[in-house]
């Protein structure tokens, strides 16, 4: 492969009537992505949605984004569907023993603050559940 | 040697020399202790957590008809009327109406006491529903409304328990997840909660009461508050290290401040899953350099003060007295330590951060002169050890 490999979180947003098309399986075989699912729920009938990192070539992300967006399906890439508000956050600490990938983190040792690095989160709601000050939530 | 009206004449006239808890380690280390003991005014602390045993007294004003509430709630939060008629005492931890608990373990606890109180102060409207039973000067027997905190007459809060001197370090050594006031703590050692500003915490700041007293001026969220009893469940008369720091909980401290001028960012409502709801609020306490030893208590560094490791799972609930071990809170900043060969991951549920901009903020009121010092008319008592609840049968020997 000549082109440089690229990763792309986006978040689908499905309409209930684009629910029995098999887009990942397309995006992989024919667009040639690497698809790297961290929520989903799709039900028939009914919305859903899809958080992911699609990797691949720059021309294979915009031609998969384009065939998803055939379906008439929401593209939305302003990247988390977990969301951290730093109003909302203290900076106790308490999320960090319970991040397991250091996407929440000590910014400075000094002063001793709190910041979210959304490329390493991988969704798992653990500070959702953790975090007493309801500093972090969900798009869904 | 410094007087506290000298420091405050200082003070008064904006030539007070004060530096933050956290700053005058190195300083005194540069200076020596003899220069910058004369040099230095006052040297702000910190803290900023979870405090549950906060509340606050409200006034309502009458109603017309008048009203003399027996029950009342505020956003669906009980809080105590068993005062006089338009008088309520909302507490931190008290439960939404119809919460359910933790019958659906762990419970969610997402809105309480500490919510409604961080929605007053905030300036949000809250509802308030009151019943009574109606006797003849006070007709009404039920009102709903809404109110902002500009609408009371008073809001005092009024905290029996703040700023613990030290504090436990909760861990989990059972084989089943545990939810505590402390977090959530998985099972098999995994992870721990500590709690406490350290080197910038008031009392580790003055470990032997010298100068936080009764009668104490605090910053109290924003609020220029005092200090107006010993906390509950004070305990002076605890273990200590040779720098005479307290290695556990310790003294405590009851405030009170005016609602009214608190500042939001530092009131804030608290949710632990499984556990309840809180409130956690940030205070500041100016220690005046009064002498040399008053100084040194201040220069006090994370690495020398230690906090007890205690298992949340079985020793604690049971009122055992063992000790996993002592780590100290520059070991606990780290994010893991080891414990029996373990590495377990460090958690914290008390703000450096926040703390650290409260002694900043203290730090500039009291150099422009708008914050002054007071000296305590009454000391904290100095062997003071904290009894337990023993349950027995009427009449029956302790």
């Amino acid at each position: 492969m000549t082109e440089k490999n690229i990763t792309r979180r986006v978040i689908l947003t499905f309409s209930g009537h684009a629910a029995g098309q098999p887009i990942v399986n397309e995006l992989v075989k024919k667009h040639d992505l690497q698809i790297n699912i961290y929520r989903a729920r799709i039900t028939p009938k009914e919305e859903g949605y899809l958080a992911v990192d699609l990797t691949g070539s720059e021309e294979n992300i915009a031609s998969g984004l384009a065939y998803i967006e055939s379906f008439n399906i929401n593209i939305n890439e302003t990247g988390n569907s977990l969301l951290w508000d730093e109003d909302k956050c203290v900076g106790c600490g308490n999320c960090l023993s319970h991040c397991p990938t250091e996407a929440l983190y000590i910014a400075e040792p000094k002063s001793r603050k709190v910041k979210f690095n959304g490329e390493k989160c991988i969704e798992c709601m653990s500070c959702i559940r953790n975090c007493p000050f309801g500093a972090c939530s969900s798009l869904f | 040697m410094k007087t506290y009206d000298e420091i405050n004449r200082k003070i008064e006239s904006g030539t007070a020399v004060v530096l933050t808890a956290d700053e005058v380690i190195d300083y005194v280390d540069r200076k020596g202790l003899d220069e910058a003991a004369s040099e230095i005014d006052v040297v702000t602390t910190a803290t900023f957590g979870p405090m549950c045993s906060s509340g606050c007294f409200l006034n309502f004003g009458h109603s017309k008809p008048k009203m003399r509430i027996t029950e009342a709630w505020l956003d669906d939060v009980s809080a105590y009327a068993g005062i006089a008629a338009v008088d309520v005492y909302l507490g931190a931890t008290q439960l939404r109406h119809n919460d359910p608990a933790n019958m659906d373990y762990p419970g969610e606890f997402s809105f309480g006491g500490g919510h409604v109180i961080e929605k007053l102060v905030a300036g949000e409207e809250v509802q308030l529903f009151a019943l009574s039973y109606g006797t003849d000067e006070y007709p009404l027997k039920e009102l709903r409304t809404y109110i902002t905190i500009n609408d009371l007459n008073q809001a005092i809060m009024t905290n029996p328990r703040n700023c613990y001197q030290n504090y436990n370090v909760a861990i989990n050594c059972s084989d089943k997840p545990i939810h505590t006031y402390l977090g959530k703590l998985n099972p098999n050692m995994k992870n721990l909660t500590y709690c406490s500003a350290g080197q910038l915490s008031p009392l580790l700041n003055d470990p032997h009461y010298r100068t936080i007293g009764v009668g104490t001026s605090v910053w109290l969220a924003g609020a220029h508050g005092h200090v107006y009893a010993e906390g509950t469940q004070f305990g002076s008369a605890c273990e200590r290290g040779e720098n005479g720091v307290p290695t556990e909980g310790a003294g405590t401290l009851a405030l009170t401040g005016d609602m009214k001028q608190m500042d939001p960012e530092f009131v804030r409502g608290v949710s632990l899953r499984g556990y309840g709801v809180s409130l956690a609020l940030g205070v500041g306490i100016p220690i005046p350099i009064l002498d040399k030893s008053i100084l040194k208590a201040c220069t006090v560094r994370d690495s020398e003060i230690l906090a007890p490791v205690i298992d949340y799972s079985s020793v604690y609930p049971e009122r055992g007295g063992d000790i996993l071990c002592r780590l100290s809170y520059q070991q606990l900043r780290k994010g893991e330590v080891m414990i029996d060969g373990k590495k377990v991951i460090t958690g914290s549920m008390s703000s450096y951060s926040k703390a650290l901009k409260i002694a900043e903020i203290l730090k500039e009121e009291i150099r422009q002169g708008n914050f002054l010092l007071s000296q305590p008319y009454q000391m904290l008592p100095g062997a003071k050890s904290v009894s337990p609840l023993n349950i027995k049968p009427k009449g029956g020997a302790a």
